[in-house]
């Protein structure tokens, strides 16, 4: 058999990929690249939707954190009466502009066991979505763009490794009043640690993490008292600088399969 | 003759077959690199030079796909064929061994490009699977396509 040389061919293509990865960045791709995307996501979607065997979130679930979004906005308003009271500070209730999503994908190592990495929303920048916008279920924080194409966007779940923000603690144990500041990072599926927190502040097994929030003029960041999840155990050494508390979201994010993207606040 | 050409043209249609399945499984349900598996798999069958283009056309796709900048997955996939070919000249790389060996090391840094904190785990998955379809596959498209 005569001896081929790849090396014209491999040279081609390296040259050619380097001009797809120039007109990538310009932009100029964005609508070939809109057009295969909406051709392959809803097979996408219908292939998320058979890997996830319709494992939808129960009623019970659903009424269970609609309760829970209300204790901790009625924490929030006696806090808010509290300052009004006392004339330290005055905020005003605001509301967000949400855009609904379907779920695309939702890549994880062993379909439906481990938890995802990422998700793949239905939504891009021609639908006002851009990089650093909060993504919420019910009051629940999800996660945050970090990647926009015309009609996709991949959200970053809070409890991916590199997500970290600030937060604060809401007890429901009817005490008053915000509780303790700290950083959640992500660890892995569900889990998420606070860490940062001061030894004088008081951490329980049973209060509640809210975002604290950054959101920024664009109104992309966090917004403030979104519900990260529930101190599951608590871990304070008398010799070191800060004590850190374990926190168990309340989403189970294999099962979702709608999410909304906070545009703007109002 | 024409039986011949029926049975490569058969042949490549597996190959597409595999690789549109690997692209859209990694695309919306595993964070496994099928692809690149998959690209190992069939440089070290077929060893023709279209391979490359299948890489280069497979990598935009699920660039388009996955949000990454176009170009950069058909890049490593080019550049890792490319390299595949290289060994063809000193070893002999149509054995389990080697397609395990290449499978783990590209999946291995496939996944550190792409950001993924999991790393050994997958890219040990993907090289059984890789080295199980090898031992399926090879002796039944090599003789078809060559």
């Amino acid at each position: 058999m005569p001896k081929r040389s790849f090396f014209p061919a491999f040279l081609v293509l390296i040259v050619l990929s380097g001009l797809f990865i120039v007109l990538s960045k310009t932009g100029i791709l964005s609508v070939p690249a809109d057009l295969i995307t909406k051709i392959v996501s809803p097979l996408q979607r219908a292939t998320f939707n058979l890997s996830s065997g319709g494992n939808k979130e129960s009623k019970l679930s659903l009424e269970n954190k609609a309760l829970i979004s209300k204790l901790t906005q009625m924490q929030k308003l006696l806090a808010e009466n509290s300052a009004l009271r006392d004339q330290f500070e005055t905020s005003v209730p605001k509301s967000q502009n949400l855009l609904p999503a379907s779920i695309v994908s939702a890549p994880s190592f062993v379909p439906g066991v481990t938890p995802a990495e990422y998700l793949t929303i239905d939504k891009g920048s021609s639908d006002g979505v851009k990089i650093g916008s909060a993504v919420v279920f019910k009051d629940n924080l999800v996660g945050k763009v970090t990647q926009v194409s015309n009609s996709l966007s991949k959200v970053i779940l809070v409890s991916n490794s590199s997500s970290t923000f600030p937060a604060k603690t809401i007890s429901i144990k009817g005490e008053r009043g915000i509780g303790a500041l700290g950083v959640v990072s992500g660890l892995s599926g569900q889990d998420l640690i606070l860490d940062k927190v001061l030894l004088s502040d008081t951490l329980q097994v049973g209060d509640y993490v809210v975002t604290k929030g950054d959101l920024q003029v664009d109104n992309t960041g966090y917004p403030p008292s979104l519900i990260v999840g529930k101190i599951i155990s608590v871990e304070k050494k008398a010799s070191e600088l800060f004590q850190r508390a374990k926190v168990k979201s309340l989403l189970e994010f294999s099962k979702l399969t709608t999410v909304f993207v906070v545009l703007g606040y109002e | 003759m024409r039986e011949k050409i029926l049975e490569q043209k058969k042949s490549v249609w597996v190959f597409i077959l595999i690789i549109a399945l690997s692209i859209f499984f990694e695309t919306s349900v595993t964070t496994l690199p099928l692809i690149v598996g998959t690209f190992v798999l069939f440089a070290v069958i077929l060893q023709r030079d279209w391979v490359f283009v299948a890489a280069f056309l497979s990598g935009l796709i699920f660039d388009i796909l996955t949000l990454r900048t176009i170009g950069t997955t058909s890049i490593f996939l080019i550049v890792l064929i490319f390299t595949i070919f290289l060994y063809k000249n000193k070893f002999e790389i149509e054995t389990i061994p080697f397609v395990f060996i290449a499978c783990f090391f590209a999946s291995f840094i496939f996944l550190i490009t792409a950001g993924f904190s999991n790393l050994l785990l997958p890219a040990f998955i993907v090289s059984i699977f890789a080295s199980v379809l090898f031992r399926l596959l090879s002796a039944p498209l090599r003789g078809k396509i060559r």
